[in-house]
This record gives structure tokens, C-alpha cells and sequence, in this order.
């Protein structure tokens, strides 16, 4: 079924928009689930969850894009899953992504002003935009879907280390990004 | 707390670009030094049909070929048949050659049958144990007609590799043969003995089995997009103006129409016209431009007094010049080769004759259309290759069917005239005891113009054997209702 079809049943209020969105996009949703909370179980309720925050966004929500609208809503339950279970070491994955975003972090030198989040988005969407389309994809893939370095090293032909040495070189020019833009966070 | 306000900020990035790297195709690495390409058996039910119709014809009386040599150039030369070849050879194959010219099919694109060559060999092991000979049967074509005239393999349904060579040709300036050291036009090929010299001394066969090389280098991009003209023009342009240090630093475009160049004193500038293309590129390598500009202009002309404001949005970016320009020109390949192959045949004219070589053709000074449009057309010479095991002292059939378009000149004296040639000894190792033609021609509407093979229509001599001393055999083929030449 068409997105725009989906997101009619949701406006419609008619439950088999769920169904249609689990059908098309339960997997993907799952998928990055599952790469940020590991667990399998988390990764079921993390999806659970979602389709419930699509149904209560829509309407009024109108999504151009569903799979990346569903997308973000799995990444900001996760997030909320994590900080809950933080004291249980249960969630590997966000763990190791937080960490590795800290390579991004701008120095508090030169700061000129202090981003909110939307707006620190945009920045990033621009810097994306100058990066090559392999690097853009391997920037997002590993740190908006969640894959893992083999994952990614696999499907991109790359071997780990020097994925790992792009994944790093990536973050540090992203630093230098904000830092160029004086925004702190 | 401020990776987390990170994680946010990715999470919110803006859903294009998530969709986008959802199914992105990352650009191969290891595939894209593989040369070869493996090739399904194809054609055969067709030229299969088309084989029972040559038997009806093959019962002609036998001659001996003539000695005629022929250098002809054609305006359009095809290239010639040539003979079966061994990767390796270790002296104990013999063979037998029988090539069979049917010109019984429907008229191609110059009014005249492409012939259906069938070029059958007996190979004999003189050895004392079985043999696993791996073979190579070259042929020409472009990377675009590859699907149309490369051969299949009748008897056996045997696995075989594609193998391309570089560009067979070479450059010319803007008066031909008169201008041979420019190279702003291509100079294809025109007879059969440049082939000779491309191939004889077996580097070309060689290069054609070597992994294409990498582009690796650090590039900068200048993306020009957005670009709007507020006023009116006949063909609103963009002039890209730009400076660097030549000696170190190359520039060159894709979409421009046009551009000027000057590599002493290291000023540049590529025309971007708002008619064409959304976007445009200017790439450097070896370093970055030292100041660049836009102006508009009314049209591609670009000269003083016919000012235009046209805005644009110019990004710059880093990458690796391979990656970026796989992904901008052959991420949504579709053709006979894979993306990798044919960015690969790319490559090697980027280095061997564009802007990565030490001595560039003008044809590819400013724009990199022409290359990878070339890359694209140019004749090639391609090796088929299979393996066949052959045991002790026995001798297996195999018969290469594959069209062949007639080379012709487009004006002139000679343009009623359909050439076909074949060569007996170039470019191959194998040892022939035998080598025999045979022709399959409808005499009431041809005749022939010109030929060596010593055939004769009108005493029914359709099969020679030929002298294989003879290199090179030919038969110029024109209709009977032609004006005499």
C-alpha cells in the first residue's frame, strides 16, 4: 500500500492503518530497534510503542515521508528506553553510538551561541549534504539507523578497521562543521 | 547530556537524506577491479534457425583463396574476423578453421545484411592425456554494442568471461589527416592493418586482462545548483570563472557547454547553461582553486556587454574523485556490463587520454561528457574466453556465431560498397593445419565489388580454402542494381 494510502487509514482513524504499517515498515522499524537496544524483546516493545506514537501523532501529523516519520519516532523511544534502563548496562547499542558522538561535540572555545536541537539538525543536514553519497550513507547508517560496524563494513565493501578510521574521520570533520558554524551544545 | 542532545539532532535530520541512505548503493571496491564479466549463453536459438538456412547453401564447389592484399580504409571499418587464441599455449592443439559468411538475414542499418559469421574450429590434442585449453576469441565492438555483436558458443553450453581492451583508436586534430598531432577529434580505426599493429606484438591482449586502475585521489567539489536567471536571455548561462596553480592542480567539469582554458597562466572557466542540466560540477584534484567566481550571461557566448543576473547556490565538498564519480555517472547504469566494468573501461581513458593523464586530449580539456561518452562508443577490441577439455588425442568441435555489420564508406566512389574481411594469423597462437571461407550470398540482388578470397558466384565456387600465408582476406560486396563505380 501507497504511504499516502497509510496515512489516510491513520487520519481515518481506522485500525488497519497499524496493520499496513507493520506490514510495509515493521521490519525496518525493527531493525533499527533492535540495533539500538540490542535485545530482541526491547526491540518488539520499542516497535509496539511506535506504532502507538504514529497512531496518537496522526492526525494531526502528515508525514511526507513515513518510513523516515516512523523512523524517528523508534529512535526517540529507544532514547527514552535507555536513559530509563541506563543503570542496567541494557542497551549496548545506544550506549556505543552516545560514546562515539562525543568525537562531535564542539569545543566550548569560539562559541557564539547555544543550538536547540531543531536547529542543530539543520546544521547537520547541510553538512551532510556536502559529503559524497558514500559517506553520507555511512555516516547515517551508523548513526541514525544503528548498524553496527561489520553490518555496515559488509554491505559497503570496507574493511571494519578502516570503516572505523572513516567513521571517525567523519565525526571530526563534523566537529569541525559546528565548530566553523560557533555552535555549542 | 550533549551526545544525547547529538543523537536528537541526527534524529531530526531531514528525512530525505534518511531515505536516501536507506538505499544507497555504495560503490564497489573489489568489484570494480574485476575486468571480466561472466556472459550467459545467449543468441543461440536464434542464429541456431538462422544455421539451418546457411546448410543450404553449403554445397558449392571448393577453390583455392587468392593472394590479393588489400589496405582499403573505410569510412566505417568494422574490423576484421579474427581467429581463435590461447591464454596459454603448450604446443600439442592444432586446429581447423572454417568461417562461414551468411548474408541471408534482413537488411541492418545501411541497407545491406550484417553478415552471421560462423566461425567453427576443430581442435586436436596431439597429446597423451586429456587437455583443459582455456581460449580467447577476440572480436569488436563498443562497450554499447557489445550485447549486439558478441558471440556465442553453439555446440556446448560452456560458462565464458568477457574481457574488455582499452580504446582501439586513437586522436586527430580538428583537419584529420592533416592535423595529426591535434587531438581534439577521434581517429577510429579505418583498416585492417592498424589492428595489425595494435595487436601483433600481444601487449594489447595483455593490458586487456589487468584490473582497471583505481581513481583514489582526493578530489573538491564545487556543486553549482539552484541556478535562476532574473532577467531574459536567449540561453541563459553561468560562467564559472576560477584560477589555480596548473602545474599542480587540474579543474574540470561535467554539464557545462562550453568553457575556455588557459594552463599558462592558470585561469579557467566553464560555461553552465541554465537550459541543460539542474546541476553542475567543477572538480580539482592534486590541490584546491585559489579564487573562483560566477557571472551570468544572455547566452552561451558568454561576452562583455550581455551581463545577466543569475544566482546560484555553489557547495563545496571533499571526496575521492573514483567514488564521486561513480556514484554522479554510474550509479544508475544499465547496460551489457556491469557498472563496475563499464566505470572501469572509464577510468582507463581517464588516465590513459583524459584529465588524469600526463598529456591530455584537448577533447577532454573542459568537460568530462566527452570522455565518458567515448568510453561509452568507441571500438574495442573484446576477448571472449571458455575453457575446453579435449581428451588425448581426440578432437572437439566448436563453432563462435556472431553478426558482423559491413564496413562502408558514406560517400565517395566506394559507397555502394559493403566490406567484410578476416585475418588467419593475427593475434593468435594457435597452430592451423586448415583454414577454409565460405560464403552465403543471395547472387541474383549481389555481386562482389572487389575480393581475395577467390570465390565465384557464377561457377558456384561459395567455399575457398585459404593460404595461410594470406593474412588478410577481404571481399567488398555491392548490389547488382548499383551504378557501376
Amino acid at each position: 500500500m501507497e504511504d499516502k494510502q497509510i496515512i489516510s487509514l491513520y487520519h481515518a482513524r481506522d485500525e488497519r492503518a497499524i496493520k499496513e504499517t507493520d506490514a510495509k515498515y515493521g521490519r525496518y522499524c525493527h531493525r533499527i530497534a533492535k540495533n539500538l537496544l540490542t535485545l530482541h524483546e526491547d526491540a518488539e516493545e520499542c516497535v509496539s510503542d511506535t506504532y502507538l506514537a504514529a497512531w496518537n501523532q496522526m492526525p494531526p501529523e502528515n508525514p511526507h515521508l513515513l518510513s523516515a516519520f516512523l523512523s524517528r519516532i523508534v529512535r526517540n523511544i529507544a532514547i527514552s528506553r535507555f536513559r530509563r534502563d541506563r543503570a542496567k548496562k541494557r542497551h549496548d547499542g545506544v550506549e556505543l553510538l552516545l560514546s562515539e558522538l562525543n568525537d562531535c561535540i564542539p569545543s566550548a572555545e569560539n562559541v557564539e551561541k547555544t543550538v536547540e536541537e531543531r536547529e542543530l539538525s539543520g546544521v547537520i543536514s547541510d553538512w551532510l549534504d556536502t559529503l559524497t553519497g558514500d559517506d553520507r550513507a555511512l555516516f547515517i547508517r551508523r548513526y541514525y539507523h544503528g548498524e553496527s560496524i561489520k553490518e555496515l563494513a559488509k554491505v559497503s565493501d570496507i574493511a571494519p578497521q578502516a570503516l572505523s578510521s572513516r567513521l571517525f574521520a567523519l565525526r571530526t570533520k563534523l566537529k569541525t562543521r559546528l565548530e566553523e558554524k560557533g555552535v555549542s551544545l | 547530556m550533549k551526545n544525547e542532545k547529538m543523537y536528537h539532532g541526527i534524529t531530526n535530520i531531514r528525512e530525505d537524506l534518511v531515505e536516501e541512505a536507506e538505499h544507497h548503493r555504495f560503490r564497489s571496491k573489489k568489484r570494480v577491479l574485476k575486468r571480466a564479466l561472466t556472459v550467459a549463453a545467449c543468441f543461440v536459438l536464434v542464429i541456431g534457425l538462422s544455421y539451418g538456412g546457411v546448410l543450404l547453401w553449403l554445397f558449392g564447389g571448393a577453390h583455392t583463396g587468392g593472394t590479393a592484399y588489400n589496405d582499403r580504409q573505410y569510412m566505417a571499418y568494422e574490423g576484421p574476423v579474427f581467429p581463435l587464441t590461447m591464454l596459454e599455449n603448450d604446443g600439442s592443439l592444432t586446429a581447423k578453421r572454417h568461417l562461414t559468411y551468411d548474408f541471408t538475414g534482413k537488411a541492418g542499418a545501411y541497407d545491406f545484411p550484417d553478415a552471421l559469421i560462423l566461425d567453427a574450429y576443430t581442435l586436436t590434442n596431439t597429446s597423451n592425456e586429456d587437455m583443459t585449453y582455456r581460449f580467447a576469441y577476440p572480436f569488436v565492438a563498443s562497450i554499447n554494442t557489445t550485447k549486439e555483436y558478441i558471440p556465442s558458443i553453439l555446440e556446448y553450453n560452456i560458462q565464458t568471461e568477457l574481457h574488455i581492451g582499452r580504446y582501439a583508436g586513437g586522436y586527430e586534430g580538428v583537419w584529420g589527416a592533416y592535423d595529426p598531432e591535434g587531438t581534439v577529434n577521434l581517429d577510429h580505426i579505418s583498416s585492417w592493418t592498424e589492428y595489425q599493429a595494435l595487436l601483433s606484438d600481444g601487449t594489447y591482449m595483455q593490458d586487456a586482462f589487468k584490473e582497471f586502475p583505481e581513481m583514489d585521489q582526493p578530489v573538491v567539489i564545487y556543486e553549482i545548483s539552484n541556478m535562476q536567471a532574473h532577467g531574459e536571455g536567449a540561453s541563459p548561462t553561468l560562467k564559472f570563472s576560477c584560477e589555480h596553480d596548473p602545474t599542480a592542480v587540474t579543474s574540470f567539469a561535467l554539464g557545462t557547454r562550453g568553457g575556455s582554458y588557459d594552463t599558462k597562466k592558470g585561469k579557467f572557466s566553464y560555461h553552465f547553461s541554465l537550459d541543460a542540466d539542474e546541476v553542475g560540477y567543477v572538480f580539482v584534484i592534486g590541490g584546491d582553486l585559489s579564487t573562483h567566481s560566477t557571472q551570468g550571461y544572455e547566452d552561451g557566448g558568454c561576452d562583455k556587454g550581455e551581463e545577466l543576473d543569475i544566482t546560484a547556490t555553489i557547495t563545496r565538498k571533499e571526496g575521492v574523485l573514483g567514488e564521486v564519480l561513480f556514484d554522479l555517472l554510474f550509479a544508475e547504469w544499465d547496460g551489457t556490463f556491469s557498472s563496475d566494468v563499464a566505470f572501469g573501461a572509464f577510468a582507463e581513458m581517464m588516465y590513459t587520454n583524459g584529465f588524469l593523464a600526463e598529456n591530455p586530449a584537448e577533447r577532454y580539456r573542459i568537460d568530462l561528457s566527452s570522455l565518458l561518452s567515448d568510453a561509452r562508443n568507441v571500438d574495442r577490441v573484446m576477448y571472449l574466453t571458455f575453457e575446453l577439455t579435449v581428451p588425448a588425442g581426440e578432437s572437439k568441435d566448436i563453432t563462435l556465431l556472431m553478426q558482423k555489420a559491413p564496413s562502408m564508406d558514406f560517400a565517395g566512389k566506394y559507397k555502394t560498397r559493403y566490406g567484410f574481411d578476416m585475418v588467419t594469423r593475427l593475434g593468435t597462437n594457435i597452430t592451423f593445419t586448415e583454414q577454409k571461407a565460405k560464403i552465403v550470398l543471395d547472387t541474383e540482388k549481389y555481386e562482389f565489388a572487389d575480393q581475395n578470397f577467390g570465390f565465384d558466384l557464377e561457377t558456384g565456387i561459395f567455399e575457398v580454402t585459404l593460404s595461410l600465408d594470406t593474412e588478410h582476406y577481404y571481399m567488398d560486396i555491392r548490389k547488382k542494381s548499383e551504378e557501376t563505380e
